[in-house]
């Protein structure tokens, strides 16, 4: 299975809305499966639509500390040794900050009374839906506060390739940002589209994140959203693509009909013939490199 | 006080929401920006400004003494983030980007063999505008743990915090650990969203998170000139929340970003009235 992420840095340009429309094409050559890895905030299941859920299971990044009160005898030496500072002290013992815990278990290692267990804690919910565009999609719910967001996004992508069996190609809707959950997404990746807007911000997040994919050794291609609402800034992205090699595979113009289409949750490819071309290029990019 | 600009989704108006803010605080008394978006950091982008580096986030890493190291294996067993990597007969190695610091692996060593090294995993830098000053910071690419950055931060933020009446937090996207080490260190929230399916959603999740964390909210709707506030309305209603500020879309705020054109600071006029009416 081969697999296509769509990362940008910067939030916000586009993304999602590139990635839903590229997948119309996309899924007409190959038996598709989609992953949606921004796991904190999961938008491509309402663009896609879904009309089934076929499977939906608990997550646990972790597990979490229980401290036995019976047993503790408050010496603090579990408050002290933890470097994340997620034991806190109430009346004289201690307290676990679920919030900041990263379940590394110094705590239970350097008690001297076995008074602290450990339970799997549920990080989130792991969902396989069928969506309204005959593709699967494989979402997740985090767990509102809950940390290992990187660990739900392996998972996603480890059942995506499992029950996607006699799929061919799997595409990656990625999070904003370089942090642990793009990490996950993009480790072993063949492709990446990478979407910039003509700003110095997310030319410059668009760059961190190619450092990035650069690491996994993964190739990418650069489509430029919104390009004319600053196209002298092209020539700069384009000078970037041919130091690093990489092809800037289109630009889309500013369109209205973009946020008319994402407000009422529909692709924009099907309601503009302008556009419909545009993302037809980007799939046969990404087809050619695969 | 100690205000977080969050929204969950990207691309919402954060960061121009907190340079908007930051501007006309500044009439009110002293203020610090801080760009906790350690990922893809943008306000000395936006702003145009050289960054000068305060310090480097440094974070644990295990050092091998090979002379004592007998190669139990206990170092491995003990962590918990596939860290370290111990082949039979072989010494043990760190994947250094996987460690947390957490230091399990040198209390489980029998023979001491597990010395202390030091990764810089980001860095933490300054400058000034002519009305307020800020802190961003900046992780080395690769690091998962985002948050050491930011936590090192809301360090420094403790240590400053005197200085200033007023201390801004433009968080990154998301609802994970770094957003929830910026607001988990703030009095109170703004949680900018758009009038968008996207938006509104995202910014369901982040007034549930501010629920969970006990953090007073209020939700500024950017670019609200682009859809309906319908939707807005109808997911604040269950919180103890309201919309406190409208701001248009306004191609210039966008230029701005290019470093075309001033902010237009009087967008932010009813936002500073709300903050200081608390």
């Amino acid at each position: 299975m081969k697999k296509v992420a769509f990362v940008s840095g910067k939030g916000g340009v586009g993304k999602t809305s590139i990635l839903a429309s590229t997948l119309m094409f996309l899924k007409q050559d190959f038996r598709t499966i989609c992953v949606d890895a921004d796991v904190d905030t999961p938008n491509l299941h309402l663009l896609l639509g879904k009309e089934e859920e076929l499977l939906r299971y608990d997550f646990s990044a972790y597990e979490k500390p229980v401290i036995d009160y019976d047993k503790c005898t408050g010496c603090g030496k579990c408050s002290e040794n933890c470097n994340f500072n997620a034991i806190e002290w109430s009346d004289g013992k201690p307290v676990v900050n679920n919030f900041l815990c990263e379940g590394c278990k110094v705590c239970s290692l350097v008690c001297e009374e076995d008074a602290i267990s450990f339970v799997k804690k549920k990080t989130g919910e792991v969902i396989e839906s069928l969506t309204n565009k005959g593709v699967k999609l494989f979402h997740a719910e985090l767990i509102m506060g809950e940390t290992g967001s990187g660990k739900l996004v392996s998972e996603l992508k480890k059942r995506a390739e499992e029950d996607g069996d006699d799929c061919e190609l799997m595409i990656i809707d990625v999070a904003a940002g370089i942090g642990c959950p793009v990490i996950s997404a993009c480790r072993d990746v063949d492709y990446a589209v990478l979407i910039v807007e003509p700003t110095k911000a997310s030319f410059n997040d668009m760059k961190r994140a190619w450092n990035l994919l650069k690491h996994f050794k993964a190739k990418a291609g650069i489509v430029v959203n919104k390009f004319d609402l600053n196209p002298d800034f092209i020539e700069i992205i384009e000078e970037f693509a041919e130091d690093e090699g990489i092809k800037v595979i289109t630009k889309i113009p500013y369109d209205e009909e973009f946020i008319n289409s994402l407000n009422k949750l529909e692709i924009v490819m099907y309601n503009s013939d302008k556009l419909k071309e545009i993302f037809k290029k980007i799939s046969n990019e990404v087809r050619k490199n695969l | 006080m100690i205000i977080s600009i969050t929204g969950g989704k990207g691309g919402v108006g954060k960061s121009t929401v907190s340079i908007g803010l930051a501007h006309v605080l500044s009439h009110e008394g002293k203020v610090l920006l801080v760009d906790a978006d350690a990922g893809c950091p943008n306000i000395h982008i936006i702003l145009n400004k050289e960054r000068r580096e305060v310090e480097g986030v440094d974070k644990f890493i295990p050092v091998f003494d090979e002379s004592k190291c007998k190669e139990c294996g206990k170092c491995s067993k003990a962590c918990e983030f596939n860290a370290i990597v111990q082949v039979k007969n072989k010494k043990p190695f760190v994947v250094a980007e996987q460690c947390s610091g957490c230091r399990a692996c040198q209390i489980v060593c029998p023979y001491n063999a597990i010395i202390d090294g030091s990764e810089e995993v980001g860095k933490i830098y300054s400058f000034k505008t002519k009305s307020f000053d800020c802190l961003t910071g900046e992780t080395k690419i690769g690091l998962e743990e985002e948050s050491i950055v930011v936590n090192a931060l809301m360090e420094k933020i403790n240590l400053v915090k005197n200085d200033y009446d007023f201390i801004i937090i433009d968080t990154s996207a998301g609802t994970h650990c770094p957003v929830i080490s910026a607001l988990n260190n703030s009095d109170y929230a703004l949680i900018v969203t758009e009038p968008t399916p996207f938006g509104v959603h995202d910014m369901g999740l982040v007034l549930e998170l501010c629920k969970c964390l006990g953090l007073e909210n209020d939700v500024v709707v950017n670019k609200f000139n682009t859809g309906s506030l319908e939707p807005v309305k109808q997911n604040i209603k269950d919180y103890d929340s309201s919309i406190v500020s409208k701001i248009p879309y306004s191609n210039d705020l966008f230029k701005s970003y290019t470093g075309g054109c001033e902010f237009d600071k009087s967008l932010f006029k009813s936002l500073k009235d709300v903050i200081v009416s608390k």
